[in-house]
């Protein structure tokens, strides 16, 4: 191997279902490796809110996007003799094949670190890792690699139904479902088809465990197993949309031994160097196996498998790929022990995906073998039970465990039980308590009866507490019985409280009688092997299945230092995820530098926050008000932060400040003052600031009553809802009622909260930083859409380009005389309508929002850091007048799922759906628009284009638009009224047909399905969804069938006009560091 | 579907306490046997594997702490079922294959979490039941890893279990020290026929000074038969074409039998691999001096490595002493050493072929070389 100075990592790319924050994990560990080897390493990765592409970890980063032509760009200009493939995901990967595929690695002579291109492609392609198992008598489920429609269903009829087919080279399961019958076969092949040449026909195996290994290769020949994990949910689940628990419970030692055996065998096989997740199904009656899939990089498995054992996989692997043997690696975790060993845990692990399927309309809430969940939590204890409800409390939709959860209604549940849906584990709840026994439990779901007598262990002291009706009944064996099982106080308070006693007042009693009783949580570590040697580990949980607290060891460095504790942000969900780690992450290395213990909690697996070298000490454990308290109790901390985590710590700011806790920054009181509605509005009225008119009501008589007075469009938010969207705009009369029939009550109980809705204006964002009131650093970004799409899905730029001179005067006018009225000192982030130079203030954040980490990196101040020391209370003078006037764009755009999200409405509204984001530099807005619509998968299309342009309002804003596509040689293509309005003003089209005049020729959802298409511009005319119409099904088709589609007119606008004005060579290739004034 | 197994219900436990010899004392509940007991704690951090760490005769005398929180989760196989071949070959071996002898050997388990319920299609009894029948105490409710910490800092030491109903509340004292390989050794000699399709005609001499089923059935999967003699035995007298001593529990220096006839067969040319706790045996005779680790190794996750070489390997292990590097006599070397704290975990002669290992290599598939590759030389 030659030495290795330079080394280029390719990340993956905005957030998407299947492809998260794990790889911001793997990549920044991969890149902290080389550096700690003297190695110079280059970032390729998009994705501007991470921790890996910011200052310090890569010495070039390039906000590019991760695709053959960039890279090889990149690789031509920093000449580097390494690159690093398994560090990215699937799209690092794809690209790495790719990139060996058309000799680009081979003419720039790079090497490739860690498993080589090949046996890549030998585990990639289904058809040649069938042939390499089959070399060494491994079996595989008996899958057929088809080509065409027809071979699939011959390949059916030969394994037999019920068969489950996928698309080959695609992420996590996309475009693959499971067939009990021709027909559904020919429908589901005909979408497969349309992501991947290759479609594979296999037996289903359902039923059977589905077992994970993760296992490590050096280039010597030594494989360790580091982790084993069981699936909750038998196959047939996607692991992604499983519950996953680690090590395995229901498996002998023999049968871990055997599958362990097979595994090792199989990476020797393939020829892995560095880390590989091999997953098994594994039958539950006797020790046969298939080989379901192996994924020859760090995945999402193994980001949970390095949380949950303290091994730090990503690290290990990228120092493998430099040629070093286990041998030689150091633990970094106990610093005492090689990395040449197989983790021991003593606790229990559970990961719990986290769905947001209510976010998107139209959409099935099963779940099955294509992944759809947003997020993970990871959770610790020292039994199941402990773990599970831990786990379920973490993922934040409002369950306080597997039991307690008043609100939750299951009709069916024998139904229910065998068609499982993102509330499945409820639904087990349910049933137990109604009655079912663990055998029908069983039959119906296939889950392991070992899970489901943990789970009735559950029930049994809910029924025990229920028995209590008072407090004060609980004695001291089931009080205990309770909290080793989990049970939240909370959950305590609700099942054994008196009839007419509020489970929040009656939680407190709950905590000071088990404490007067003794019963305390302890702390325990993660040190990787079972405390079998002393381990300097920072890595910790609570749990109340033990009796003393291990020593944590402080380091000699920080003898004497008090500790400051941050808040993190939880389980990845759609409108929180990897930039309030940043932000997170950000806080804690400003404390460290400024003389402080950095102090985490935060329980998310996908995190860099989680990591072991981020922090003093890490807790992974609940953000809810009682674990926060016990913890804040073992640390005595100087102080909280709950500003940068985004909004589940910003909703214990007022019981925590309530508890006497020192919350460092804006007070509890500021952060209410701006949460209330009805107190912000007051706020504002006092100081003369405008804001949308609005009113809280309770009868539909007062709903008319205020839209007669502010007139449609309104915005529409329900404080209780049924079904459906939380929030949506109504244009007329019969929306409104339809809506808030559907969605809501109104009632007294359940007011419904009614906005003017300001059409075509402009949205701006204020992210600012503000010290005892007075604002010392600010962004004022614009985004790219009217208002009406949520600013987590809106297209953003910064600096604002396009805002009047006056109106950012007045903006800053305006967020002055808020930080001073709310006395701000922490981040904070206004929302700002504009119209003509009329401004309103639509909402405000007394917390670092979603846009800080692009606004600090295109601004190159980071607002964290400066925050973080002002709520430190340490001295921080303002920047430079000249540093807020940049030579340059930044374009954050949006990264949606819609393709892993069947039947769902690709249409962006008032309630956010994307589930990712990208932010990159240009020199002027279209070179960034280009860029960073590249990087979140459009591509410049090659020739026609399918218009539907919406109302005359929008149908005029792209007239030009479509004159300059028609210039550049285009073909458009056009549905009825944008046909006519093309006739009428000279623009040549080709009319295309709705679904509804289904005569007609052609179809515009065949051209779609035929990929006459290269792209489709369709814009809704109203701001209501109604599922079915027209427009929803050709929207769909283009998801389904793989063409980029755009629905709003001003996106639309701008891509195009980048694409038309540039071209791909005239993007310059220019790392973060070579933007400057 | 033939999973029918019944998960009984949460039984009623009764409270009991575990006390050390240092002192410290630790409440629980007892499962299994309610009754008192007494023994060395050691800890095992392998995660599964309770019955294995139960029935291993190397364990005798012992009570075991299992770091890993929840047991009794997959309960109890049937343990009168002989082993069978993997894959084609589905040979009945003359050994029993469920587990690593018939009866449970541990003087106590301590656990954190005890599961009644357990869920196996070749569970036939639940871990407490079946202790219950062997006679074994369990205590659960116990904060396993504090525990653990105590032992790894003071080393191993004597402890005892007693049922809240008994009053007693004096510290464990030590043992008498027994022969614990008297205990656990057969009393007669024991041949087996190997069933593999191909015989190798060799006869192997295992010395049982704690024999598990697993060992016995990786030399007879090779071909060759077994000659299964009792620790005393003089096995120089034994026909045979080489020797294994293995075992072995409690203070090996106990076995002067086995160690005197040990030097014998130094002395000869006959190949002899001593495994587990027979390589102190064999480093005994052969002249090097033995020393307590200070809580020894216990586990799956053993690493070891050959000295100067790139390859290294995962270990089962389950012992409490190692021999001192610096008494290897002339003419021996260091074969294996444990990469955590750099321990000798296996000698080898210079010249002729006699070995040490003190890791279980039956095992576990990586170490299994280390039988393969002895028995293949014969």
């Amino acid at each position: 191997m030659n030495k290795i100075s330079k080394v280029i990592l390719l990340g993956s790319g905005a957030l998407k279902i299947g492809e998260a924050g794990e790889f911001d994990y793997s990549g920044s560990q991969a890149l902290k490796a080389m550096r700690e080897e003297g190695i110079k390493t280059v970032l390729i990765n998009p994705n501007i809110a991470t921790v890996q592409t910011s200052e310090g970890i890569a010495d070039k980063i390039y906000y590019l996007p991760v695709t053959p032509y960039f890279v090889e760009q990149v690789i031509k200009k920093e000449k580097p003799d390494g690159i690093l493939l398994a560090f990215g995901g699937q799209t690092a990967l794809n690209c790495g094949v790719q990139l060996y595929t058309q000799g680009i690695l081979e003419k720039y002579n790079l090497q490739v670190l860690g498993t080589p291109v090949q046996a890549i492609m030998d585990t990639e392609d289904r058809d040649l890792f069938s042939k390499k198992m089959d070399e060494i008598d491994i079996k595989t489920i008996k899958s057929h690699a088809v080509e065409d429609i027809d071979s699939a269903l011959k390949a059916a009829n030969e394994v037999g139904y019920p068969v489950i087919i996928r698309a080959a080279y695609a992420l996590g399961g996309l475009g693959s479902g499971f067939c009990d019958n021709d027909e559904q076969l020919r429908a589901l092949a005909a979408k497969s088809f349309t992501f991947s040449p290759q479609v594979l026909v296999e037996k289903s195996l359902k039923g059977w465990k589905e077992i994970e290994f993760e296992v490590v290769r050096d280039a010597y020949d030594n494989c360790i197993a580091v982790c084993n994990m069981e699936n909750f949910d038998p196959l047939g689940i996607h692991t992604g949309e499983s519950i996953v628990v680690a090590p395995c419970q229901t498996l002998t030692n023999d049968e871990i031994g055997y599958l362990r055996e097979l595994a090792i065998k199989i990476v020797r096989h393939v020829g892995i160097v560095g880390e590989c997740n091999i997953q098994y199904a594994y039958s539950p009656e006797g020790e046969d196996y298939r080989v379901i899939e192996i994924n020859a990089r760090l995945s999402r498995s193994s980001a949970l498998a390095s949380k949950a054992t303290g091994y730090p996989l990503a690290s290990v692997a990228a120092k493998i790929g430099l040629g070093y043997s286990l041998a030689q690696i150091k633990n970094s975790v106990t610093r005492a022990t090689p990395a040449m060993f197989e983790p021991s845990i003593d606790y229990v692990v559970c990961k719990i995906p986290r769905w947001d399927l209510a976010k998107f309309h139209g959409v099935s809430r099963e779940i099955g073998s294509s992944m759809k969940s947003v997020g993970e939590v990871m959770a610790i204890g020292r039994t199941f039970e402990e773990a599970m409800q831990k786990g379920l409390r973490m993922i934040g939709q409002g369950a306080h465990g597997f039991v307690a959860n008043k609100e939750i209604v299951v009709d069916d549940i024998a139904a229910a039980l065998s068609a499982p849906t993102d509330n499945r584990i409820f639904v087990i709840s349910k049933a137990l308590q109604a009655g079912y026994t663990i055998n029908q439990i069983y039959d119906l779901t296939k889950i392991d009866k070992w899970f489901l007598a943990h789970l009735q262990k559950i029930v049994d002291t809910n029924n025990s507490l229920l028995k209590c009706n008072g407090i004060e009944n609980i004695g001291a064996e089931l009080m205990l019985t309770a909290k080793r099982q989990g049970f939240s106080d909370f959950q305590i308070a609700r099942v054994a409280g008196a009839k007419g006693t509020e489970a929040d007042v009656e939680m407190a009693n709950v905590r000071a009688l088990r404490k007067s009783m003794g019963i305390v949580p302890v702390v325990k570590q993660i040190d990787t092997l079972a405390a079998e040697y002393p381990a300097k580990a920072n890595y910790l949980y609570l749990t109340y299945n033990g009796s003393q607290s291990d020593k944590v060891a402080i380091a000699p460095e920080n003898e004497g230092k008090e500790s400051i504790i941050v808040l993190g942000s939880g389980a990845y969900r759609i409108g929180s995820s990897v930039e309030f780690d940043w932000c997170s992450v950000n806080a804690l290395n400003t404390i460290r530098q400024c003389g402080w213990q950095g102090v985490m909690i935060n329980y998310n697996p996908e995190t860099v926050s989680t990591d072991y070298d981020m922090c003093d000490r890490l807790y992974f454990d609940e953000l809810t008000f009682e674990r926060v308290m016990d913890i804040i109790e073992a640390e005595n901390p100087h102080g909280v932060i709950v500003s940068v985590g985004g909004q589940i710590p910003n909703n214990l700011a007022l019981r925590l400040d309530k508890a006497g806790v020192n919350l460092l920054g804006t007070t509890a009181d500021s952060i209410d003052n701006a949460e209330d509605r009805n107190r912000f509005s007051s706020t504002l009225d006092q100081i003369g600031v405008d804001q949308p008119r609005w009113s809280e009501l309770t009868t539909m008589d007062d709903v008319y009553k205020f839209v007669d007075k502010v007139g449609f469009p309104v915005l529409v938010r329900p404080s209780y809802v049924l079904s459906g969207a939380a929030m949506n705009v109504c244009s007329n009369n019969t929306e409104l009622e339809q809506f808030l029939q559907l969605a809501a009550n109104v009632s007294k109980k359940h007011p419904v909260v009614v906005s003017e809705f300001i059409q075509h204006a402009k949205e701006i964002e204020f992210d600012a930083v503000a010290s005892k009131g007075e604002i010392i650093a600010y962004a004022i970004s614009e985004h790219i859409e009217f208002a009406g799409v949520h600013s987590g899905d809106a297209t953003i730029q910064f600096p604002a380009q396009k805002l009047y001179v006056e109106t950012a005067r007045r903006l800053k006018k305006v967020a002055r005389k808020i930080a001073k009225a709310l006395n701000i000192s922490g981040p904070f982030n206004i929302q700002f309508l504009a119209k003509e130079n009329d401004i309103k203030v639509i909402e405000c954040n007394l917390r670092a929002s979603r846009s800080f980490p692009f606004a600090s990196k295109v601004l190159k101040i980071n607002l964290i850091e400066l925050a973080t020391k002002v709520m430190c209370g340490l001295e921080v003078s303002a920047p430079e007048k000249s540093a807020f006037d940049l030579d340059y764009v930044g374009i954050k755009a949006s990264q949606f799922s819609f393709s892993r999200l069947q039947k769902a409405d690709p249409v962006l509204g008032v309630d956010m759906a994307s589930t990712g984001e990208v932010g990159c530099i240009g020199d002027d807005t279209n070179e960034a628009i280009l860029k960073s619509m590249l990087s979140v998968g459009y591509r410049i299309p090659e020739k026609n284009i399918l218009f539907s342009t919406g109302d005359a309002h929008q149908k005029a804003e792209l007239l030009d638009t479509a004159k300059l596509l028609v210039k550049k040689g285009y073909n458009l293509y056009a549905t009825a009224g944008t046909f006519r309005y093309f006739t009428e003003n000279n623009i040549p089209a080709t009319r295309a047909y709705w679904p509804s005049e289904s005569s007609e020729e052609p179809q515009a959802v065949d051209l779609i399905s035929q990929h006459k298409i290269d792209m489709v511009v369709n814009i809704p005319k109203n701001l209501t969804h109604i599922e079915l119409t027209n427009g929803y099904k050709v929207r769909r088709a283009a998801v389904d069938f793989n063409v980029p589609i755009i629905t709003n007119a001003r996106l639309a606008a701008a891509f195009i006009t980048a694409f038309c004005t540039l071209s791909m060579d005239q993007m310059q290739i220019k790392s973060w560091d070579e933007y400057s004034n | 579907m033939k999973n029918t197994n019944s998960i009984s219900p949460d039984k009623e436990l009764a409270k009991g306490r575990l006390i050390l010899e240092d002192g410290t004392q630790f409440n629980g509940y007892i499962f299994g046997l309610n009754a008192p007991a007494m023994g060395e704690v050691v800890f095992n951090t392998a995660m599964a594997g309770y019955p294995d760490i139960l029935t291993d005769p190397s364990n005798a005398g012992q009570m075991v702490c299992i770091t890993y929180p929840t047991i009794g989760n997959y309960g109890i196989p049937a343990p009168e079922v002989y082993a069978e071949g993997k894959g084609n070959e589905a040979d009945k071996f003359p050994v029993l294959g469920n587990l690593e002898s018939s009866k449970a050997y541990v003087r106590a388990l301590i656990v954190c979490d005890y599961s009644e319920e357990y869920s196996h299609y070749k569970a036939v009894s639940s871990l407490g039941n079946w202790m219950k029948d062997q006679r074994i105490t369990g205590i659960c409710g116990i904060d396993t890893r504090y525990l653990t910490q105590i032992l790894r800092d003071k080393g191993s030491m004597m402890g005892k279990i007693i049922p809240d109903s008994i009053k007693d509340s004096n510290k464990a004292d030590s043992d008498v020290e027994e022969n614990l390989v008297a205990k656990v050794s057969c009393t007669d000699i024991i041949e087996y026929s190997s069933p593999a399709k191909e015989k190798s005609g060799k006869m192997v001499a295992v010395v049982d000074c704690g024999v598990g089923n697993k060992l016995l059935k990786s030399i007879l999967e090779l071909g060759a038969d077994v000659v299964r003699v009792p620790w005393n035995y003089d096995f120089n007298t034994v026909k045979a074409d080489a020797v294994v001593i293995a075992g072995a529990p409690g203070n090996i220096t106990l076995c002067k039998e086995t160690i005197e006839n040990t030097k014998k067969a130094l002395a000869g040319k006959r190949p002899v691999m001593g495994i587990g706790a027979g390589n102190l045996i064999v480093g005994v005779a052969a002249g090097a001096q033995i020393t307590p680790l200070k809580s020894g190794h216990r586990g799956h996750n053993q690493p070891i490595t050959m000295p100067g070489g790139k390859k290294c390997w995962i270990s089962t292990q389950n012992h409490g002493w190692a021999i001192d590097q610096q008494s290897i006599p002339n003419g021996w070397s260091v074969w294996f050493t444990n990469l955590n704290d750099g321990s000798v975990e296996g000698i080898r002669h210079n010249v002729r072929p006699m070995f040490g290992c003190q890791i279980a290599p039956e095992a576990a598939s990586d170490t299994l070389f280390i039988v393969n590759d002895f028995i293949k030389s014969l």
